[in-house]
């Protein structure tokens, strides 16, 4: 074996020997990582339906999921939030310059959401809030109508 | 569906196309670049924010199946050109300096993809997609080069008879392999755990069928050159068992659990090789694909890309580091594989610069991860503005290490050497 072959073997394993064998140890370390519960899709509002922004009767919630960021889309309000921990915490993004409710406009908005992991169809509990004077919270139930991944 | 919209939607986006592609040409990018940035710009990133009412009625949710089943044909004949101007001879004689840097330029990127995968995928992804899935495509999406933009580069800038240019060029031959065969790996498995075929059974089917095409269809193939030889040109029945070759290949990896595209692009690497047939096969299929099916796929693309959803300092964070790991692993990558195995520095950097180009092959894999779930519309929207600013860098890049001057001098002093002569190239 020449002095030029041997080289670039040399050099053969540590450029491409090394890296394979820590993409080897990245798969193993990598899966004990835990990524959030898949939400994206259309969550419908069961019993009463909750009055949201310019819709007095929302019955239905899309989030749409990236990791643990999230966009919520609650009747004409659209909201912007995250996973903290298991639970889900989305705001209003802007101000809305529709003549919403009194509780929606000029008002800051949140919504509160937790998933039942246990349970098919997923379910999730949530609370819609508002700093607008007056404005109770109104706790709701969904259940995940339509999972929206893994299109072919 | 009325055939009135879809017909102004694609005078849209070929106009769009044009125009952009053109101008970008004039601040000396390649077109492909400036038709990539023509879909994003049609899209909700610019279109969709400034105008939404207008966005909505050009581009209505339920009129975009028929754009994509349209762009999907077109990219199927795009994967089947690139796989046809895919030569094996590229591969002969380039010696230790092409063997390493190719594999380097693979597994480098590819290992910096899968490490980057342990920080995004609790951010980024969720428990629908295993970790394994999502840092094997994570690995495949760096990993790949731009094999169709690359040629086009070193022909306009007279490299592809230069050393930095045949050994750039072997080296992106071996990456798009590589690259589509890793992808195929990463779709089965993915897919497998949706229910489809067992893993298995993907990997050993795709075995056999690709040992069919090489071994037999391959061989039967080489008729049809014949065929040319003798008439001089590529006959409408000749092209048309071509087609077919191509449609069916790309059915039959579909239904193995792989992707269409693997087997279009299979069908093209099978084709004979002959300089007078791949030329004449290609003049007949390339104009229509790239003038006028492939920026569909750009505007299709552009229209599911939401760079609002890059929003905060913590998602342009992540941003930022991808777009620094692609180019890292994959500049960095190649041009140490290529300094330590010969090269001098001005030629190893040009090689990592050519190397970095991802362009449209990087969209088409990027398009695959976002339909089987495996990256989220938050992570594909960045990987998208990754491949725009590594294929954006490509020709600054180059100019800064490996100037005009320098490729004269070098084709000066290999003047008189037997080289091979240049092949066309897919333009995009």
């Amino acid at each position: 074996m020449s002095r030029r072959t041997r080289k670039t073997l040399a050099i053969y394993a540590v450029l491409v020997g090394l890296p394979l064998l820590g993409l080897a140890a990245i798969l193993r370390a990598g899966g004990r990582l835990h990524a959030p519960p898949p939400v994206t899709g259309e969550w419908r509002i069961e019993g009463a339906a909750v009055a949201a922004g310019t819709d007095t009767a929302v019955q239905a919630l899309a989030i749409s999921q990236s990791g643990v960021y999230l966009d919520v889309a609650l009747g004409s309000l659209s909201l912007r939030g995250r996973f903290v921990g298991d639970s889900m915490v989305a705001e209003r993004r802007g101000r809305s310059v529709r003549a919403d409710g009194a509780c929606f406009r000029d008002a800051g908005v949140r919504v509160r959401m937790r998933v039942d992991g246990e349970v098919r169809p997923r379910r999730m509990a949530g609370v819609l809030e508002s700093d607008g004077r007056g404005c109770a919270p109104v706790a709701f139930t969904a259940v995940r109508a339509v999972p929206a991944r893994r299109r072919r | 569906m009325q055939l009135g919209l879809l017909l102004v939607q694609i005078a849209i986006i070929v106009i769009a196309a044009r125009c952009v592609g053109l101008l970008f040409r004039r601040i000396g990018q390649p077109q492909v670049m400036g038709e990539m940035v023509a879909g994003i710009m049609l899209g909700p990133s610019l279109l969709g924010g400034l105008a939404p009412d207008l966005s909505a009625r050009l581009f209505p949710a339920a009129s975009l199946g028929f754009l994509n089943s349209i762009s999907q044909v077109g990219l199927l004949v795009f994967m089947f050109l690139v796989g046809l101007e895919l030569n094996p001879k590229l591969l002969r004689g380039r010696g230790h300096t092409a063997l390493v840097t190719s594999h380097a330029s693979i597994v480098i990127p590819f290992f910096l993809g899968s490490l980057l995968a342990l920080l995004l995928y609790p951010r980024l992804s969720d428990a629908s997609v295993t970790f394994t899935g999502f840092a094997l495509f994570m690995g495949a999406a760096m990993s790949v080069t731009a094999f169709p933009v690359l040629a086009r580069i070193l022909t306009e800038r007279g490299l592809m008879r230069t050393r930095v240019g045949s050994v750039a060029i072997a080296c992106a031959a071996v990456d798009d392999v590589t690259a589509w065969c890793i992808l195929a790996v990463v779709v089965a498995i993915v897919r497998s755990s949706d229910g489809a075929l067992p893993v298995w059974a993907t990997v050993a089917g795709s075995l056999v069928f690709v040992a069919w095409m090489v071994l037999v269809v391959r061989r039967a193939l080489a008729l049809l050159e014949r065929r040319y030889e003798q008439n001089g040109r590529v006959t409408q029945d000749m092209l048309a068992v071509i087609l077919l070759v191509a449609l069916s290949s790309a059915w039959a990896t579909e239904a193995l659990g792989v992707h269409a595209l693997f087997g279009a692009f299979l069908a093209g690497a099978v084709m004979p090789k002959g300089e007078g047939f791949v030329h004449a096969l290609t003049g007949k299929l390339e104009d229509v694909t790239v003038v006028l099916l492939l920026p569909l796929f750009f505007a299709f693309t552009g229209l599911r890309t939401h760079i609002g959803l890059v929003e905060g300092g913590e998602m342009w964070g992540y941003c930022a580091l991808i777009i620094l790991v692609a180019v890292v692993g994959k500049f960095g990558g190649s041009a140490v594989a290529a300094r330590l195995t010969g090269m001098n520095t001005r030629e190893a950097a040009a090689i990592g610069a050519l190397m970095n180009t991802r362009g449209l092959m990087e969209l088409v894999i990027l398009n695959i991860g976002l339909d089987i779930g495996v990256i989220s519309p938050a992570v594909f929207a960045m990987m998208v503005l990754m491949a725009l600013a590594t294929t954006f860098m490509t020709s600054p890049l180059l100019e800064l290490v490996y100037p005009a001057r320098l490729i004269r001098r070098t084709r000066l002093d290999a003047a008189g050497d037997a080289e091979p002569r240049e092949r066309p190239h897919v333009a995009a």
